[in-house]
């Protein structure tokens, strides 16, 4: 156990030592904690609300869909790495004769403990959060707390076991049966969404099943099913059996850095190392969207330059499944025909933008110096980058409302689809300006990574808000015709991306690298 | 203000550069001079200044205090006009590496004011001169570090640019493709460019080099041609530039001086 808990001990110091010792110490921390404990509370109560009106099966598959989607996040994480290792670990410790198990232990231990850290608290406010709005007594939420935590080490384990298949059996399409795991995992959420849809939790023997009917089961003050009891032993007990058997595999030559920084510090090195990774493998498949710089003017170039670097780095295919996962596992099919279930997606929408702003400030923003070494003002190029962030975005938004025409038999009014279409637009623009104003620096605790993700996403929900506020306005003049108020929202977002345009060319003017 | 003739001739002069990050000194009143058709090295230790000289010189930085003329005009007076004859190539040049080489120097021409036709023609041109035209069509991130370093080459002299500035540009490329930029570079001084190379390879640097100007701490330690730095080293009739190097960047380094109080809102001396 000594390795383990010195491994363990180093990647916690590592990553949550440099926000203890920044300027503001554990307040940072805390801080950011803080900031997420009231929609920790709005989305567990939500939840509670929407329980406690189901029948049990919907009340089950309403349960099931979050913890499918904390499922399918696992395994787009074993996709990708299914271990957390920063380059320092691979030069000095994995080089060492520790064993594969000592790591893997120190690993899901470290997972766990900061996912806990992170959001434990803001999770165990929503576990108060729906008891209340079941009418159960507060201490309820503790055995549905010890599930969820017992959910995610199942997940975090069954990562870890994808990630050693993948590099003990190179040849075996591990990946591909990931993927379909992932999907088959999300697809009873679209029932959520559509009741004709023939495949629902409720009835599935999946362990995003059986722990939301352990987990209603609580809620309801009813004792626990057996069956549901004995399926999530079995899937539980399976895959720690599955882990402990594969845990000796050899797998540091299959792995690769992924932790790259400190909690709230950036290392430039090791993301620009992930970064040439990914788009040296995908390079081959991306190149077929080709990027011509012989047409167009300056802000149509700048534009398609940065849609070929979403697309071709592989943060367009992330964000695109990152949108799915969690828009179907939100529960906001369950959310009913209210206009409410339009402030989730926006959340995510904008957080999504805060991603691709995130993404840029890592790795693009140093190859300024092509630009800001020419005789040309740089305007053009923040222009590209604003519309291009709200291009993404706005496909995210087709996708969401198609997804709702397919799903739904009710139109929503167009005041509800004026936030999802307007946030991307007003996140592209405060995310655009931010940047030309920000430099992420790989500081002890950087207020500008927060920065860039919380005014983002409030920038973005301001502007949602006005244009719903234009079109509010407009039928209170007595504009009721859907075509007239379309017409307003389309007047209130040319607006809004004109004057967004107008100010990040200011800001742009004075931009230092 | 009246500029001597001799002044006019001359295409980069820096004179009482200084530049410090967080309040330590980078640059304690650096300066020296290039002329059209000359090949100038400025060589020093680690952390001597060269880059944060070369950065301010293309812009990428502003001085605390000093003055710098590209062509006779005041480049803090005016910091956008002159980049149109200047090319530059970074230390460890950082690329999109999600666009090819192709992709990469259209994209550079375009923002560089370059004809279309122009473009595709040099992009063509430099991609067979440096041997890249097999990879034209993969993106950079795929290529070896010595072809990245030639893409980054290639987007300094697309647009022909009547000075070169260049930092460490010979960093992680094979001795063949060494060879051929240092051939490019004397082809272009012959053809009237300036040409400013910071490098630690002091061989080169002597071959290459029509002046060298050595520093260390920010500051001049000695500039000129080969014969005149052996004098002020006095290494001798054989020393090499190395010799000359090791000599005076080991000598004793003056005390930190005080940098000239900046005058007006401008911070300009």
């Amino acid at each position: 156990m000594g390795r383990t808990l010195t491994l363990f001990v180093y990647k916690l110091q590592f990553f949550f030592g440099p926000a203890f010792r920044g300027r503001f110490g554990p307040l940072a921390y805390l801080a950011l904690i803080l900031i997420f404990l009231p929609s920790g509370f709005g989305f567990g109560f939500g939840l509670g609300m929407t329980v406690k009106a189901a029948d049990t099966p919907n009340g089950v598959g309403i349960l099931a869909a979050p913890l499918a989607g904390l499922l399918s996040v696992g395994l787009l994480y074993s996709l990708g790495a299914g271990v957390t290792a920063h380059a320092s670990e691979f030069d000095f410790f994995l080089t060492a004769d520790i064993r594969p198990r000592q790591y893997l232990v120190a690993d899901l231990l470290f997972q766990l403990i900061s996912l806990l850290g992170a959001g434990g608290l803001a999770a165990g406010v929503a576990a108060v959060a729906m008891t209340v709005a079941m009418g159960q007594p507060v201490y309820a939420a503790v055995p549905l707390f010890g599930l969820l935590v017992v959910y995610e080490f199942f997940v975090l384990m069954t990562a870890q076991v994808l990630v050693i298949l993948r590099v003990r059996y190179p040849k075996a399409p591990v990946r591909l049966v990931t993927i379909a795991i992932l999907i088959l995992s999300l697809l009873p959420s679209a029932g959520l969404a559509n009741p004709a849809f023939p495949i629902r939790f409720a009835g599935l023997p999946i362990p995003a099943t059986a722990f939301a009917a352990l987990g209603l089961a609580v809620l309801q003050g009813a004792a626990w099913p057996v069956v549901d009891v004995l399926l999530a032993i079995v899937w539980a007990g399976g895959i720690a059996l599955a882990w402990y058997v594969l845990s000796d595999t050899y797998i540091v030559h299959g792995l690769r850095p992924t932790m790259s920084a400190g909690f709230g510090q950036v290392d430039m090195g090791s993301r620009m190392e992930m970064q040439r990774h990914l788009t040296a493998r995908l390079g081959g498949v991306t190149t077929r969207v080709r990027f011509r710089p012989e047409r167009g003017g300056d802000t149509s170039l700048m534009t398609r330059l940065h849609l070929v670097r979403i697309w071709r780095d592989g943060s367009f295919v992330y964000i695109a499944i990152l949108a799915i996962v969690v828009i179907l596992s939100s529960g906001f099919g369950a959310g009913g025909a209210s206009a409410t279930g339009a402030v989730p997606v926006t959340q995510i929408l904008t957080l999504l933008m805060g991603i691709l702003a995130m993404n840029w400030a890592f790795y693009e923003r140093e190859n300024l110096w092509i630009v800001l070494t020419t005789a040309k003002p740089p305007g053009a190029y923040f222009r590209g980058l604003m519309l291009s962030f709200a291009a993404v975005s706005l496909v995210a938004t087709g996708g969401f409302i198609a997804f709702l025409s397919a799903t739904r038999s009710v139109r929503l009014p167009i005041e509800n689809l004026a936030l999802p279409i307007a946030a991307p637009i007003a996140s592209a623009f405060v995310a655009t300006a931010l940047l030309t104003r920000i430099k992420v620096k790989p500081s002890a605790f950087s207020f500008a990574v927060l920065g860039i993700f919380f005014v983002v996403s409030l920038g973005g929900f301001m502007g949602g808000l006005a244009a719903q506020a234009a079109v509010v306005a407009a039928r209170s003049v007595g504009v009721f015709a859907a075509e007239a108020q379309a017409t307003v929202l389309v007047g209130f977002l040319l607006a809004l991306t004109s004057f967004g345009l107008w100010i990040v060319t200011r800001l742009a003017a004075s931009f230092r690298l | 203000m009246v500029v001597s003739a001799d002044r006019m001739a001359l295409t980069i002069e820096l004179q009482q550069l200084w530049k410090s990050y967080d309040g330590k000194p980078a640059l304690q009143g650096l300066f020296f001079d290039a002329r059209p058709g000359e090949i100038v090295g400025l060589i020093g230790p680690n952390g001597a200044g060269k880059t944060t000289t070369l950065k301010i010189l293309v812009g990428l930085l502003r001085p605390d205090y000093g003055l710098i003329r590209v062509k006779g005009n005041d480049v803090l007076a005016d910091p956008i006009s002159y980049k149109a004859d200047v090319g530059y190539m970074p230390e460890a040049p950082t690329l999109p590496e999600y666009l090819t080489p192709n992709e990469f120097l259209g994209y550079v021409g375009r923002i560089r004011n370059l004809p279309r036709d122009r473009i595709a023609d040099r992009t063509r041109e430099l991609l067979a001169i440096l041997d890249l035209a097999p990879k034209a069509d993969e993106t950079i991130a795929s290529l070896s570090k010595g072809m990245k370093a030639k893409v980054a080459f290639a987007a300094a002299i697309l647009h022909e640019p009547s000075i070169l500035v260049l930092d460490e540009p010979l960093i992680g490329i094979d001795p063949a493709g060494q060879h051929l930029l240092k051939e490019r570079l004397a082809a272009m001084a012959r053809a009237g460019a300036t040409v400013l190379v910071s490098t630690h390879q002091l061989d080169t640097a002597e071959r290459l080099c029509g002046r060298v100007a050595i520093v260390n701490h920010g500051r001049n330690v000695a500039t000129g041609d080969l014969a005149a730095l052996r004098a002020q080293a006095h290494t001798g009739a054989e020393g090499s530039l190395e010799d000359v190097f090791l000599r005076l960047t080991q000598e004793a380094v003056a005390p930190a001086i005080e940098p000239p109080r900046p005058r007006g809102w401008f911070r300009r001396g």
